[in-house]
Parts: C-alpha cells; structure tokens; sequence
C-alpha cells in the first residue's frame, strides 16, 4: 500500500504554489504569443505545439487511412476488375460492387459498373487495400475535411473514387 | 459660479464621458482578450473565425467576436421566467452595469496639468460670455485635474460601491424564482461581507502611509523616494496589504477562485442564471467593468498610480545617485521658452496616463491569467479563508503600517544623513 | 446672481432626495414581500446618504452607504431569504394592533418634525469646498479630542456586543 506522505509546510502556506501554477500558465501565454507571427503563419519557436489550423495543414502520416480512392490504368478507367475481395473482407460491410463486362481490344474484361462506398459505414480500417489483388483501392487521400449537406453525399461512387 | 468653475465643471464633465468611453471600451476588448488570453494558455488558437465578408479574410485575430457577440446577444430571446418579479428582474442587471461604472468617478487617470496661456476676458468668449458680463477666464493659470471627481473620500467611495455591488446580484437571485439562481445570490451576500472588512483594513494600512483617503493625494504622494532611489509605492511600503487587498478584491468581484456565487458545477449558473440575451450580456460586461475597477484601483493604491517612477513635471531625478535633469535644460525647451514648458508637462501628462493605462491592462492580464491557473475554492474554504487567515492578517497589517509610519517619522533625516543626499 | 443660482441648484437637489427619500421609506413600509421592502429601504439609506452629502459630510455620506447599504441591508436581505420569504407576507388579525401602534407613532414624529422644521428658519447653501467639517480629517480631529470619553465607552460596548455574539455562537459542547 502506498502510504500518504504529509503535505510539506510551504505548500500548506498555499501562496508559494500558486505562483508556481501562475508561472506555468504564464509561460505558456507568452511562448505561444511571442512564438508564432499570425499574419505569416511563420512559427518562429519550437515550443509553441499549436498548429494554426486551417490556416496552416497539419502534417499528416504517409501511413495514415482516410478516404478511399481507386488506382487508374493508363487510358484512365480502374484498375478494380470486380473480384469482391474488398467487399468480403470489409469487417462493416460498407462496400456494394455490382460487375459488369467491357470489350476492349477485342478482349472481354470484368468491371464494376457500381462500386459505392458508405463512409458513414467505414471503420477506416485498411482491410480493403489489404485484400486487394491488382493494387486497385488506396486510402491515401489524406483528405479528413469531409462535409456535406446531404447524408447521401456520403455514398461515393465510381466517379468520386476516381477523381 | 463663476467662469473658471463653469470650465472646470464642463471639463470634469468631459473626462466622465472619456472615462466611461475608455472603460466600457476596454471592458468590450476584454471580453475578448480573456478568451482569447486563456486560448493561448491552454495551447489552442481560440475564437478568430468572425469575419466581416467586406474583405476577404480579414479577421483581425478574431476582433470582430466582439461585434458577433453583440448582435447575437442583442437578438436572443429576451426570456424571463414565469414566477419572476419581472420589476427587479430587469433591474437587477441595470443596477449591476450601473454602479459598477460609478466608481471610475474618483480615479485620477493622469497627473494634474496647468494651461498657462492667458487671461481671457468674457467678452472673447462666443454665447457663453453675454451671461457672464466683466468676468475673466484665468487661462494663464488654469489647472486641470484628469479625474471626474476630487472626492475627499474618494476610497470610501469606491468602497460603498463595492458594497453595493451585492445589490444586483442580490436582487437577480431574488427575482429569478430559480433555487439556484437564489443559492447563488445567497453565497455572493455572505461572501461579500465576509471580505467586505477584510478589504477595509487592509486599505488601511495605505492611508495611514500616505495620511489621506484622498486618491489624487495618495497617488501623488506616492511619487516620492524611499533612500531617495525606491519609488514609494504602496507595493514597497505594504506589499503584506496588497496581497490582502487583491485577494479580497477578487472576492468582492466574483472573480476564480471565489466565483462561489456562479460555481457552474454546482448551480449551474447562480445568479444569472434565468437571463438570458442583452440582460445576461449586461451581467458579463459589468463582471468585466468590476474587473478593471480592480486593475485601476491596485494601480491606484499600490503601484504608484500614474506615477512613472523619478520622472515628473519638472524633469528626471534620482536623488541618491545625484541624478538630476530638468526638462528646462532641453536646448530646444529652452528655445521655446513657456510654449516649451507647456508641450513638455502635456507630453510628461501623456505618457502619466499611458503609464497608468499600461499598468491597469497589466493587471487585468494578471487577473485573467489567475482565472484560468487556480480553481474555485469549496465554500467552506472561502468562509475560513476570509474571516481566520485574511482578517486577523489585515489587523496585524494596520500594527505594522503604524510602525512604519512612526519608523518614517524618526529616522528619514538620519537616512538622508547617512546616505548623503 | 451667482449665490441665488447655487441656492437654487441645492434647493432642487435637497427637496429632490428628500421626497426620493419619502417615497422609498413609504414603499418600504406598505410593501407586501419582506425582501420588496428591504430592498426599498436601502434605497432610502442612499438617499439620505445623498442628503448628508449636500450638507457638506462626505465621510458620513459614504459611510452611511458602507455600512447601513453595504453591510448591514445585505445581511438583513440575507436573513429574510433565508427564511422563506413567501410565508412571511403580512396580513392577518393579529397585526391590527401593532399597524394602531405604528400609525400613531408616525403620527407623533411628524408632527414633531413639523414643528422642527417650522423653526428652522431660512437656512442658506454654502458651496461644498468652503466649509470642511464633513471630511474625515474633521471628523476624526472631533473624536479624538471633544469627543473622546464617548467614543471609548461606545467602543467598549461594541467589544461586550462581540463577547457576547461569540459566546452564544460558541458550540456547547456540555450539553451533548
């Protein structure tokens, strides 16, 4: 058990410790009013941990998830070929794929004609890159300003995975 | 009444108009400046979205929060609850904006000045001179004090207005027909003549020093040295009754860590709670006028007023080091001869009141700083605070203000003797 | 000119306050709610602290504010709170006894106050710099000399007032 040890006498004398929390905040005010230039968005002292933001982007992971996007080939369509390994795997089951058949070059190839993705459903988790076998979904948009009028805006299809 | 007590008058009248447009303004940019201050303790960026559309992303770090807050409060729902006395429900915040701004009627905000132009007979004076026929204005002496009202009594009255003070809140509890709002007015009544003593004598100790309970005097005795170097403020002479005074004024404003009356964790909001739009907005700006109220009068008894320290009317002056410097000795003040001696003492008024503005903002920094640095004290713990540790404190203040008052009296020659100025 | 036009401005002002004054202590007296009433009758203690000011006695003026508005009104306001203030609206037959009493009283002090003012005289406004009896200088130059021996001994009152709160106040601890 850990016993309680006394409360010295000058923090009992109660005005000593309060200038010491008054020091502390102190500091804080004039690192961060004296650290940073608002008109230049410029932070000129390290200490200052606030960023600006929208102002100024916060630094974001190359490992972070955010909202999802399709790889494209070289004329520009997705490299999804409609395997239904994303949609299996996804753990929300957020993802609705609908194939689909296209000619080209004399070559039948499977598509999606629908690939919607619930964001409201999401769990950001990352599976879905994971399962992908032609390295056609990414979560690398590091986009997390995402703001609509409408819940159904939220209901990104293949137009919006592609952009 | 004749015309050189007309212009005083007007004059006083005129600076209680320049008083009340400085306070209330400065009162309006601390409604921002706290939030903004505390923001920046905290390491967030605080409000600055407010935008006033007519340029492009011009947002002045948020100053226009003042203007939003404004409007918004101005268009809420004026509501008043069903069992109120709708009476002293609106006047309670009345009385609480009202008499908070009194006070600044006795604050000397700048040293006094002289006009020394010349006589003016009435005759030269447009309309108001027919009623005044084979008078002059004494414009070749003329002095002008930067104060509303030379009060003999000016710290009781600024004490009077404190005590009144309770009235509003009083009253804001009473009418609201709200337990909590009721609580709270309860806890600010006997918080505030808990302390209302302690603050009493804790003053004490200040006009025993400077032997006047009038400010102007005691600002201005407070321009003397001590060892001819020390500034004599009230913080050298009685640092043990300004801490007393500052704690005890924080009570008497409401102000963390005694907002025991408004202990949002307990009663939600105390005693405005039931107020809501231009009412409530009244109650915060009159928190906020208490507050400068404050700044100016630690200012005003204990860091010299608008004292600049060894700088006055007549130069630069450091006894002990054998400093001395007349403004007469400008070559260029002694150009000009009394047209000189006039703009030096007006640019010496200047910078008295911008020294005194400069300290009441420091102050008000302080505060807002020791708002968001401790937390409220339990009730109990404000009780035993004011009437075991404050007020014993404040009596044995008076005792050591006497002694140094006797102490003064004794040795100040052979002080001066021995350190040879 | 200049004395009548000061005269005038007193004479305004003082019969201004004082019926301020009146109305307030009538108020105070035929208000239902106890809080009304108390409240009412710090406005009255202000009023009458505005005629002390104009008889040129600032000390008295402000600490007739400090101390009757100040503290002892709060205290009263306070009390009154505390005790429901809803049951204790007035009214009822065993009051008619005590209004008999207090209509006479007032009846008796008016026309005390009546035959005070008839003899008064014309009473001439001086400005307020001219005459300093008022100041806390005076005053406390008047206690300390004239009026020493009642001062002490009201003093000494005030201390057996104080013993005697703390040993009512005091917890008994014999009797538990």
């Amino acid at each position: 058990m850990l016993k309680k040890k006394p409360t010295p006498n000058w923090v009992r004398l109660y005005l000593p410790e309060l200038l010491r929390g008054f020091y502390i905040t102190s500091k804080h005010f004039w690192i961060n009013l004296l650290g940073f230039i608002p008109g230049l968005d410029r932070v000129i002292k390290k200490e200052v941990v606030t960023y600006q933001w929208p102002e100024v982007e916060r630094p974001i992971s190359d490992r972070w998830r955010g909202k999802h996007r399709h790889n494209r080939r070289e004329d520009g369509s997705t490299k999804c070929v409609a395997c239904y390994c994303c949609s299996t795997v996804c753990p929300a089951q957020c993802i609705t794929i609908e194939a689909g058949e296209t000619r080209e070059d004399a070559v039948t190839e499977k598509v999606p004609t629908r690939f919607d993705i619930n964001l409201f459903e999401c769990v950001y988790c990352g599976m879905c890159v994971e399962a992908c076998p032609c390295d056609a979904i990414y979560m690398d948009t590091k986009e997390m300003r995402m703001c609509e009028y409408t819940p159904d805006k939220f209901v990104i299809g293949l137009k919006e995975l592609l952009k | 009444m004749n015309l050189d007590a007309l212009l005083t008058l007007k004059l006083q009248c005129l600076w209680a108009l320049v008083a009340f447009g400085a306070v209330s303004s400065l009162a309006g940019l601390l409604t921002w400046g706290e939030r903004k201050q505390v923001s920046l303790i905290q390491d967030r960026i605080g409000p600055n979205r407010a935008n006033l559309r007519f340029i492009r992303n011009w947002r002045l770090f948020g100053l226009f929060h003042i203007i939003a807050d404004a409007v918004k409060s101005m268009t809420k729902e004026d509501f008043v609850p069903a069992g109120a006395y709708k009476w002293m429900h609106l006047l309670a915040p009345l009385i609480s904006l009202g008499v908070s701004f009194i006070a600044f009627a006795v604050v000397p905000f700048a040293g006094p000045f002289t006009i020394r132009w010349r006589d003016v007979p009435a005759v030269e004076i447009p309309l108001l001179g027919q009623f005044f026929p084979g008078q002059t204005l004494h414009l070749s002496h003329f002095p002008v004090s930067f104060q509303a009202a030379d009060l003999n009594v000016g710290i009781l009255f600024v004490l009077a207005v404190g005590a009144f003070l309770v009235y509003g809140v009083l009253m804001a509890g009473f009418a609201s027909n709200n337990k909590f709002s009721f609580l709270g007015a309860m806890r600010a009544a006997s918080q505030m003549f808990s302390y209302e003593i302690a603050l009493g004598l804790s003053i004490i100790g200040v006009i025993l020093i400077y032997n006047s309970t009038n400010l102007s005097v005691i600002v201005e005795r407070q321009g003397a040295l001590i060892f001819g170097i020390i500034p004599k403020w009230g913080i050298v002479t009685q640092p043990l009754a300004f801490i007393l005074f500052f704690t005890c004024g924080l009570m008497e404003i409401k102000r963390i860590p005694f907002d025991a009356p408004e202990g949002e964790s307990e009663i939600v909001a105390g005693y405005f709670l039931e107020y809501s739009g231009a009412k409530f907005m009244m109650f915060l700006f009159s928190e906020y006028v208490e507050l400068i109220m404050l700044a100016a009068m630690c200012a005003v008894l204990f860091f010299g007023g608008w004292q600049i320290p060894f700088v006055s009317q007549a130069g630069i002056s450091i006894p002990l080091l054998h400093v001395q410097f007349a403004w007469t000795d400008l070559p260029w003040v002694a150009a000009h001869k009394a047209l000189g001696i006039e703009l030096v003492n007006l640019a010496v008024v200047l910078a008295q009141a911008g020294f005194f503005a400069f300290k009441v903002v420091a102050f008000c920094w302080i505060m807002v700083t020791v708002r968001w640095t401790f937390p409220r004290f339990r009730y109990d713990q404000i009780m035993r605070l004011g009437w075991r540790r404050i007020l014993p404190l404040s009596m044995v203040n008076i005792v050591l203000a006497v002694g140094i008052v006797l102490v003064e009296d004794k040795f100040k020659p052979v002080i001066q003797k021995v350190l040879g100025y | 000119m200049e004395g009548n036009a000061l005269n005038l401005i007193y004479q305004i002002s003082f019969f201004g306050i004082a019926a301020f004054a009146v109305v307030a202590a009538l108020v105070v007296v035929s208000a239902k709610n106890p809080v009304v009433s108390a409240i009412w009758l710090a406005v009255c203690f202000i009023a009458v602290a505005g005629i002390y000011a104009l008889l040129k006695a600032p000390f008295l003026a402000m600490v007739q504010i400090l101390v009757y508005a100040g503290a002892i009104m709060v205290l009263f306001v306070m009390i009154m709170m505390l005790m429901d203030p809803g049951k204790m609206e007035a009214g009822g037959a065993g009051q008619k006894v005590v209004r008999a009493f207090a209509a006479a009283a007032g009846a008796v002090v008016t026309v005390v106050l009546l035959v005070l003012a008839s003899t008064a005289g014309n009473y001439k406004w001086t400005a307020w710099s001219e005459v300093p009896v008022g100041t806390s200088e005076a005053i406390g130059r008047l206690l300390f000399t004239r009026y020493l021996l009642p001062f002490e001994v009201l003093s000494l009152l005030l201390l057996a007032a104080v013993v005697a709160a703390i040993y009512l106040a005091r917890r008994r601890e014999a009797s538990k």
